[in-house]
Formats: C-alpha cells, sequence, structure tokens
C-alpha cells in the first residue's frame, strides 16, 4: 500500500510547534514531552512459554519470541552455537507494510540494528552455547515482530529482543559418554542464556540540519525529520553501536552531545526493563 | 565538424552498412585490421586475499578472476577427487544491460563453457585435489567478475581462469601420521606448499562474421555480426574446443 | 597474544597510529557508465559505477532518489562468500550508502529521477564501506551530479589503548570498536556513522575527532583524481576549449 504522504499543513503545523516552546520558553513537541523526554516505556513477559516478551514505547509495539533448536556447527568454528536474528514488520503495524514477499528495506534495518548491537557488540556468548564441539550445538533464533509502528522501531525492537533473551531458557543437557540427552523442563530445571552485557538503543531525530534533536520521535515526527541516529549503550556506560538513518547531516559537536547524553537517556529504558524482571 | 556529426548519425542509423564501409578497405573502425585482436594485458597475483587471482584486460573488456580454496566431502561417488567450481558473474556494474536480479543468461553460458574447459580431466586431474581419500578434498571455487563488458568477454575469461590457475598454491595440509588421531579439520600452511599440476595451458580466440571473419570481436561487432564461434586451442596446437552460440551458417566454419 | 601496535609504535602494516594506508584512484575508466570510479586504500579496492539521473522508478517525487546496488565478490574476502539471493549485509550496505549521498547530492535539482549506484568490492582487506563512499564521491563527480561538497569517509578504532585511523581486516580482527564516519570536509558536517562492536562512551569523541581528521585529509587526495580525469579530457573537448 502506498505510504500516506504528509501533507503540507501538517508538516508546517509540527514544524512551528517545535519552533514556539510552552509556557516557561522550553520546547513542547505535540504529544506534550519536551525534546529529551521518552515516552511510557513498558515491558511485559510470557507467562506461558520461556522467551517470549512486549515491549511498548508509546503506541509503538513490538513482540520478540525466541526460540531454540540443536544444529550441526560450522566447520571451522567447532565451538559455537548459532544466534540469528529476524525482524518482520508486519501489516498490522502500518499499512505502509505488506504481508509476505520480500523483506523490505525497513525490516533489513532492524534486522541489521539487531545483529550490529548483539551479534557485533559481543552480548551473547557464543561458546556457552556449545553441547558437543564439532557436532552439536544451540542454534538460537531471536524473532521480532513489530505490532504497531508508531515511529522508534529500533528502540521497541531492541528492547524487545533483550527482555526476550533474558527471559529464554533453553532445556538441560546432560551428557552421558557419547549420548547427549535434552531434558524436558518438567525433568530439569532449564537453564537462561550466558548474557555478557545488556544494550539498548536510544534513536534521536534531528531536525533543521541538526539544530534541533527530539529523543524517541513518534511516526509523524520521523515523516518531517531530516534524519536520525540510533545510539545503543548498555549498563556499563559501554556504546555498542551507533547507525544513522537518511538525511543526516549533523555538527561533530552536536553528534558528540547525541551520544554523551544516551548514557542518561537509556537509564529510562532500563528501568522499565528491570521492573518486568522483579528478581533479577 | 560536420563530417563528424554526420559521421556519428550514420553509424546510429545504420551500423551495419557503418562497419561495411570500413571493411571494404581491410580496416575496422577501431583501427584494427580484421586478424588483429585488441592490446591484452595480464596480471596475476592482483587480490592478494585470495589462493590466486588474475586480471585480464582485452581492450576494453576487463575480468577478475578470484580462486578460493576451501575444505570439503569429496563427492558422494568418488572417494577420491575433490571439487572444481567455476562461475562467471555479469554484475551491472559492468554494463548497462545487465541489472539486478537473477543471474543473465550470458553469465549461465559463460560458466558452462569455462567449466568444460577447466573442469575436464584432461585440464586438471581431481585426484591432486584429495586430502584424505572418502573424508576430505579441496574445493577449488573459480569466480570470474567481469568488471567492463566491452566484447569478447569470453576469451578474457578463458585467460583469466588459465592465468589464474598457474598462480595458485595447493597449501601444505598437516597431517598427523596416523589419521584417526585427527580431531576436527587439519591446520594448513599457505606459506609451504605447491603449484597445482596441470596438465596443459590453453588458450582461447574468438572469430565474429561481419561480411568478413573478424578477430576478437568488440561489443558492437558482437551485436552486428551474424555468427561467432570460439575455438580452444592447448599448448600442443591441438583444440580442446569449439563452441559456436546463436543462430549461424553452416559456411562460417573458417578458424 | 597478538600484537598490533609495536613498542615503537608501529602498526602491523608499519604505519603509525594516525596515517592513512596509501590510496590509489582512478576516475572515469568505464565509458558505458555516465560516471565510474575505482578506490584503493591499502588493499581494500572497490569499483563504483553511477548512471543518471534517469527515469525515475516508482512513485515520482519532487526530489531525486538515489539507490544503491552494492555486491562483493565471491573472491574479495578471506574466506569465499556465497553469492545469495538477498545478501542481507549488501542490501544494508548499499541503502547506508544512498542514503549517505541523499544528504550530499542536490536532489531538489533532479525532480521525479532518480540515480543509480552501483559498488563492487575486489577485495575487502578493512573498511569497506568508508573506501565504497569515497569511490562512489569520485564516481558522482564524473557523472556531474551536483554535490554541495565532497563526501570522504574514514575508519577509526581503538586498540591497546590507542586511537588508530583506517584499520585493515588483521587490525579489525582484535574486536575494538570500528567506527565509520562520512564527513562533507568543508564543513566538517557528519553525513553517516556507523559503530560496530563496544567503546566506553568517554572515549567517544576522541574516536570521532580521528575519523574526521581521516575524512578531511582525504580530500585533496580525491581532489586530485578528479583534477587529473578533467585534463586528460580537456584535449577532447576541442579547439574551442
Amino acid at each position: 500500500m502506498r505510504e500516506r504522504l504528509l501533507t503540507t499543513c501538517e508538516r508546517e503545523f509540527i514544524h512551528n510547534v517545535m519552533k514556539e516552546g510552552g509556557e516557561d520558553g522550553e520546547l513542547v513537541r505535540l504529544d506534550g514531552r519536551g525534546k529529551s523526554e521518552m515516552r511510557r516505556v513498558l515491558v511485559t513477559l510470557g507467562r506461558q512459554q520461556y522467551g517470549q516478551a512486549t515491549a511498548s514505547i508509546g503506541n509503538t509495539q513490538a513482540i520478540c519470541r525466541v526460540s531454540c533448536s540443536i544444529v550441526r556447527p560450522h566447520e571451522d568454528r567447532p565451538t559455537k552455537g548459532f544466534v540469528r536474528y529476524g525482524v518482520t514488520l508486519s501489516p498490522m503495524a502500518s499499512p505502509d507494510y505488506d504481508a509476505g514477499g520480500r523483506p523490505s528495506a525497513a525490516s533489513i534495518y532492524l534486522t541489521r540494528l539487531l545483529e550490529h548491537i548483539f551479534r557485533e557488540a559481543r552480548a551473547l556468548d557464543d561458546e556457552s552455547l556449545c553441547i558437543v564441539a564439532g557436532e552439536k550445538v544451540w542454534a538460537v533464533s531471536v524473532n521480532v515482530t513489530v505490532t504497531n509502528d508508531d515511529g522508534n522501531m529500533e528502540d521497541a525492537c531492541a528492547l524487545a529482543a533483550l527482555a526476550g533473551l533474558m527471559h529464554f531458557r533453553r532445556p538441560y543437557v546432560s551428557i552421558a559418554g557419547q549420548d547427549v540427552v535434552v531434558h524436558p523442563f518438567d525433568e530439569h530445571e532449564p537453564v537462561s542464556l550466558a548474557i555478557n552485557h545488556r544494550p539498548l538503543n536510544v534513536t534521536t531525530a534531528l531536525f533543521d540540519n541538526g539544530d534541533l534533536a527530539l529523543v524517541d520521535p513518534t511516526k509523524i515526527e520521523l515523516k518531517v525529520a531530516d534524519g536520525s541516529i540510533s545510539v545503543a549503550m548498555n549498563t556499563h556506560g559501554e556504546i555498542c553501536g551507533i547507525n544513522s538513518s537518511e538525511g543526516l547531516a549533523v555538527d561533530p559537536e552536536q553528534m558528540e552531545a547525541i551520544v554523551a547524553a544516551t548514557k542518561h537517556r537509556v537509564t529510562h529504558l532500563f528501568t522499565a526493563l528491570n521492573k518486568a524482571f522483579p528478581k533479577e | 565538424m560536420a563530417d563528424e556529426i554526420a559521421a556519428e548519425t550514420f553509424k546510429k542509423v545504420y551500423p551495419r552498412e557503418f562497419y561495411s564501409r570500413f571493411l571494404e578497405h581491410n580496416v575496422r573502425p577501431d583501427g584494427r585490421s580484421r586478424e588483429d585482436p585488441r592490446p591484452c594485458a595480464i596480471a596475476p597475483g592482483t587480490i592478494t586475499s585470495s589462493d590466486g587471482s588474475c586480471l585480464v584486460t582485452l581492450g576494453k573488456t576487463s575480468v577478475v578472476c578470484g580462486i578460493k580454496l576451501e575444505f570439503a566431502d569429496p563427492p558422494l561417488d568418488n572417494d577420491n577427487v575433490g571439487w572444481i567450481v567455476p562461475t562467471v558473474t555479469l554484475p551491472p556494474l559492468c554494463s548497462d544491460r545487465f541489472t539486478p536480479g537473477p543471474p543473465p543468461a550470458e553469465a549461465q553460458r559463460l560458466s558452462e563453457f569455462i567449466t568444460d574447459i577447466f573442469c575436464s580431466d584432461t585440464m586438471l586431474d581431481k585426484h591432486d585435489l584429495c586430502i584424505i581419500p572418502g573424508k576430505l578434498s579441496w574445493a577449488l571455487y573459480l569466480d570470474i567478475q567481469c568488471v567492463n563488458y566491452d566484447g569478447n568477454v569470453v576469451d578474457a575469461c578463458v585467460l583469466a581462469a588459465m592465468a589464474a590457475l598457474q598462480s595458485v598454491t595447493l597449501p601444505k595440509v598437516e597431517l598427523p601420521s596416523d589419521l584417526s588421531d585427527l580431531e576436527g579439520l587439519p591446520s594448513i600452511d599457505r606459506s609451504a606448499g605447491h603449484a597445482l599440476n596441470l596438465k596443459r595451458t590453453v588458450t582461447s580466440c574468438t572469430f565474429a562474421v561481419l561480411d568478413d571473419v573478424l578477430t576478437d570481436p568488440c561489443l558492437e561487432e558482437e551485436d552486428l555480426c551474424s555468427a561467432s564461434m570460439t575455438v580452444v586451442v592447448d599448448d600442443a596446437g591441438s583444440i580442446c574446443s569449439m563452441c559456436s552460440p546463436g543462430d549461424s551458417n553452416a559456411e562460417d566454419t573458417r578458424a | 597474544m597478538p600484537e598490533y601496535i609495536s613498542v615503537e609504535g608501529l602498526r602491523e602494516d608499519g604505519r603509525r597510529a594516525n596515517e592513512l594506508r596509501r590510496v590509489e584512484a582512478n576516475v572515469g575508466m568505464f565509458p558505458h557508465a555516465d560516471g565510474s570510479a575505482y578506490f584503493q586504500q591499502g588493499d581494500t579496492k572497490v569499483v563504483a559505477i553511477v548512471n543518471g539521473p534517469k527515469q525515475g522508478v516508482g512513485k515520482a517525487g519532487d526530489a531525486g532518489k538515489v539507490v544503491c546496488d552494492f555486491e562483493m565478490a565471491a573472491f574479495s574476502t578471506t574466506q569465499r562468500r556465497k553469492p545469495l539471493r538477498l545478501d542481507r549485509k549488501n542490501a544494508e550496505l548499499g541503502s547506508k550508502i544512498a542514503s549517505t549521498f541523499e544528504s550530499a547530492i542536490m536532489t531538489d535539482l533532479y525532480p521525479r529521477s532518480q540515480i543509480e549506484i552501483s559498488v563492487q568490492v575486489l577485495q575487502a582487506d578493512g573498511g569497506v564501506l568508508a573506501v565504497a563512499i569515497n569511490a562512489v564521491t569520485l564516481a558522482l563527480m564524473d557523472a556531474g551530479v551536483a554535490m554541495t561538497d565532497f563526501v570522504c569517509a574514514c575508519t577509526a578504532s581503538v586498540i591497546d589503548g590507542t586511537n588508530v585511523l583506517d584499520i585493515n581486516h588483521y587490525e579489525a580482527s582484535a574486536q575494538g570498536p570500528e567506527l565509520t564516519i562520512a564527513v562533507l570536509p568543508s564543513s566538517s558536517t557528519i553525513v553517516m556513522a556507523e559503530m560496530k562492536s563496544r567503546v566506553h562512551g568517554d572515549l567517544y569523541a576522541g574516536l570521532q575527532d580521528l575519523a574526521i581528521v581521516g575524512g578531511t585529509t582525504l580530500l585533496p587526495l580525491l581532489k586530485k583524481a578528479v583534477h587529473d580525469r578533467t585534463r586528460a579530457m580537456l584535449p577532447c573537448l576541442g579547439p574551442a576549449a
């Protein structure tokens, strides 16, 4: 389906709202937020099975399902397991997305974003997924579906994926001689995944050639924006990935400021995540 | 200046006639005689990350061949041999007649042609590629990428593949004296090793028929010709292969 | 423990921490395309081709569209890459390159048109995205596409506590952070930023500065390639030029 075009008066209205500011001169966005405020973040975990998590940021919602299976490892990496990421944009999310067919550019971008944040920053320990070196390893599959797109799908997908990975439990495996026994959940307590560090993503949209930066943009703000930057950071203050979108044109100082401010902004996301895991 | 414009227009409107006018005087528009090939440059070893490579330019046509050696299981029907897998790619980059998407028919034809020449036992004994009979052998991937498509890509591909194969060093495989001690894959030493045992050297020559027989046709000549033929010859002078794609008359057998 | 930087401060290929690799550029080698360029930094070799502006496909907009098709040759990496129908990494790099140039090309001048970029990597020895962006800049210049500035890209990393510029594949295996930045050199405006792996937030500013310096250092080399090409073309314009 064709993307709904933004009318000129809508575009001007949003621009003017951002310029005028509220009572005390501070900028107020369409939904009443300030420049650096994020929307309400909620993480819920699946109760029926492990590895299911739903993350919502405002109206944007993403659901993650983590599953695993036993496969043969690569010949030249006999002790490493696999973790595969995939993001699907269903037509539920927005009439802009088509069902089935080839993955769209947007879903490829989101999948690669997850791969950047989790795989390339080595958030999960591949070696802990090994069962029998050279023969059997775990292959973990992280599938995220965006069920509602109101802007900032990047952060929602990353949050859903991390929550899903933290919630997931794989079956306990015992090795008796040559045999590998996979114990069902009622026989032996399942094992959680070895997560080295926990990265989450904060996206900032840029307007007016980088002069104005708004955190956690909504869909309509994104339509008016020049471009956006996504910065992923973990609880230790390490940056785990930076990705820029099209139309970016920003000064180095503004870029540094955005990256530096991520440390403060990402705590909002971690607070919501930790609420969902009371015992941690 | 007016003459130049007239010549350009004539070439666009009556390309066949344009060529005929030149051939009447025993010369082609690019200045060559009927038998002259274009200047050719062969540069082996350009891609340092591969096990053997070669860049060949034939006039404006240029192709790059890269060879990678990987471990593989031997074929199910023959325990003692390895694999040779040639592929020719014609990406959209090399010419505007190719669009992104599935490989064009021309690429598949070229891949088949190269496979026929280089995978036969008369070129290379596949037993040399076996490491441990029944368990491990080499797979030699020969990837040819066309960088600029200006006619007679087939000769450039044959040259590139031949030169690249000659530059390959088969790494030395460290095998323990008792093979049952071997766990996983053996280590390899790329610095020590030996060249491939190639039984012969081949070159090819392509001819196109356009009023007369022309050697090494450029792109315009390929598009206009009524028939073309490629002959592959080895160092002993015997003909290894002949190929004549597309519609051609039976009278064009002068090689 | 492999040593990436020696005691004297030299890297594996003999460079100092803030030195770029040797650059080779060639503009306009392919006559069939509107613009073409070959760019090499160290052992990373990339060919780029530009066709356009031409008729736009799909929804017509007021500004031109930039599309990029990115491919890596099967022999370009140390481990052979199997050519796949849909290669996600290639699709991602293609769209990253296209979005980088959306900011630099004056797309308002080309309504309802599209500019097609085609990139082919012949050898990948680190910094592939950066070298590809530099090659595409030269190809766009050769095609005569209007741009606000050159786009220069460079990588930076941290190895053994030292910030290093323009890393190769061996240094990338140290698993340090890899920051790629594309800038418009005259204004130091960043048009693309990508970072892989982890780095502490406090170290980011230093890395960004180094990458921008690398990009601005490349500018005279890119300019020279374009000037050489123009000088070679001048006699072809005829006696009136």
